[in-house]
């Protein structure tokens, strides 16, 4: 290798030891980025002398930091080409990051997904694939068809996400919201044990408001779906819609099903529906059976609880309506019916107990 | 430590950092201005943190650092994402995406009658 002038290395920063170079380096980067920090700090009001310190206290341990950035620094140049064996992207430490702000009070800002389908979270983050799956079978002009999200603001715990519902606010969509065709609830992920003994089976089973079905436009492929009378607080009418692979299944799609009872854990219910082939709801897991979500309720007055959160809600948008307005709306409706100001200490108004 | 700090896992930092650099090469100062103010003041990254991360992330060979100067006329460490890490940031991204739909779900799951 030809020997590189004096003057040049100096220029370079060739004469330094490549390990002092790569501390230097990160001492230097932590500097800069204090001064940045103290200069942010200034332009918001605070004394120079209280702002370097305040920045370099934001900054944390400077000297841990320095020390695990260095060692990292020098490991990488002294080591160079050498992979570490453990991929340290797959160290899971839980590292805790600086608080939340927090917000006074409570609001909730909506949003709606983009689209059936996707995973709740994945539209809330804002990830879309792209790629994105045909929509679920039979549902009418899925592209109008949204799973309702919310973020709710509470004092003392920041943000959080929304994806489930008391039957509460269902209602209060159902009756007062005028920007959307139309609102239902559901629970998409029940397993029941269908049958007696040692014939018993697990079975999906999806708990719905009587407006999924309307507001999903599906029809039956047999009979009927379940009314607003079998579906009313605070008990519903033990009747079932089944899907079509079971009916085929189970029931040799025998038509004398119509009518039938069937035991889902224990209790007897008449199916009144077969639902069409490869149904499965505003989600793509596959499904069994269809019971009215009234069925489900529980305790005095769970149709009017606000801490009873464990339906997810679909809307029908109305066509052309933006979905902003739409979300706004909802907000809207829900602040203005909840009734409390006050929050208890451990509740939040969304989640379940 | 705040009682109301947010626990986080590394791998989920280095993939803000990550997709923050999708949106043009930073220094690591204009990296947590970002982040704040994306999140609307909700990740308030410490900074030491994020310089552990951006060393990770760099010696993954998932980002590119160079000296640079700022508007300010200050020197500062750019870092830029390359095509592996943006490939990175795709396979993370899908992985959080299920991994909070599930517990979500679960968590969401309502107590048997």
């Amino acid at each position: 290798m030809a020997r590189i002038r004096d003057d040049v290395r100096r220029l370079f920063r060739l004469d330094l030891d490549r390990k002092e170079f790569a501390v230097r380096d990160v001492d230097e980067e932590i500097e800069s980025h204090i001064a940045a920090r103290t200069e942010q700090l200034v332009a918001r009001g605070l004394p120079l002398e209280q702002a370097r310190l305040e920045a370099r206290r934001m900054f944390g341990n400077v000297d841990t930091a320095r020390a695990t950035l260095g060692d990292t620094a020098t490991r990488t140049v002294s080591k160079a080409g050498w992979r570490d064996r453990f991929d340290t992207l797959a160290d899971d430490l839980v590292y805790v990051v600086r608080s939340l702000r927090r917000s006074p009070g409570f609001t909730a800002t909506v949003i709606l997904s983009f689209a059936l389908g996707i995973g709740a979270n994945a539209a809330m983050f804002g990830i879309v694939n792209r790629l994105m799956l045909r929509g679920p079978e039979h549902v009418v002009d899925v592209a109008n068809v949204r799973r309702l999200h919310a973020r709710a603001f509470l004092t003392g715990f920041g943000d959080s996400p929304v994806s489930f519902f008391g039957y509460v606010s269902y209602a209060i969509l159902r009756d007062q919201a005028h920007t959307i065709d139309r609102a239902a609830g559901y629970v998409g992920r029940g397993v029941y044990k269908l049958g007696k003994r040692a014939d018993a089976r697990d079975i999906a089973v999806t708990l719905a408001t009587w407006d999924y079905f309307p507001l999903l436009g599906v029809r039956p492929a047999l009979g009927r779906f379940y009314t607003a009378d079998e579906d009313r607080p605070p008990n519903g009418t033990p009747v079932v819609v089944i899907g079509y692979s079971l009916w085929k299944n189970d029931f040799a799609g025998d038509t004398a099903t119509l009518g039938s009872s069937i035991e889902l854990n224990g209790k007897p219910y008449t199916v009144i529906g077969v639902a069409p082939e490869n149904f499965t709801g505003p989600e793509l897991a596959a499904m069994d059976a269809w019971l009215p979500l009234t069925l489900s309720g529980g305790e005095a007055n769970w149709w009017t609880s606000w801490n009873m959160n464990w339906m997810g809600i679909i809307v029908r948008l109305k066509p052309g309506v933006n979905t902003t307005v739409v979300a706004d709306e909802i907000t809207v409706l829900q602040q203005r019916n909840y009734p409390g100001t006050a929050l208890n200490p451990i509740g939040k108004a969304h989640f379940a107990d | 430590m705040a009682n109301d700090a947010v626990l986080i896992l590394r791998g989920t930092l280095d993939a803000l950092v990550l997709k923050t650099l999708t949106w043009g090469p930073m220094h690591g100062f204009e990296i947590t201005t970002w982040l704040e103010d994306r999140s609307n003041g909700r990740l308030d990254v410490e900074d030491s943190a994020l310089y552990q991360a951006l060393r990770r992330l760099e010696d993954r060979g998932l980002i590119q650092g160079e000296w640079g100067v700022t508007d300010n006329n200050r020197k500062a460490r750019y870092y830029k994402v390359n095509a592996q890490g943006r490939a990175h940031l795709r396979a993370e991204t899908q992985r959080w995406a299920t991994y909070a739909e599930t517990v979500t779900d679960i968590l969401g799951t309502p107590v048997k009658a």
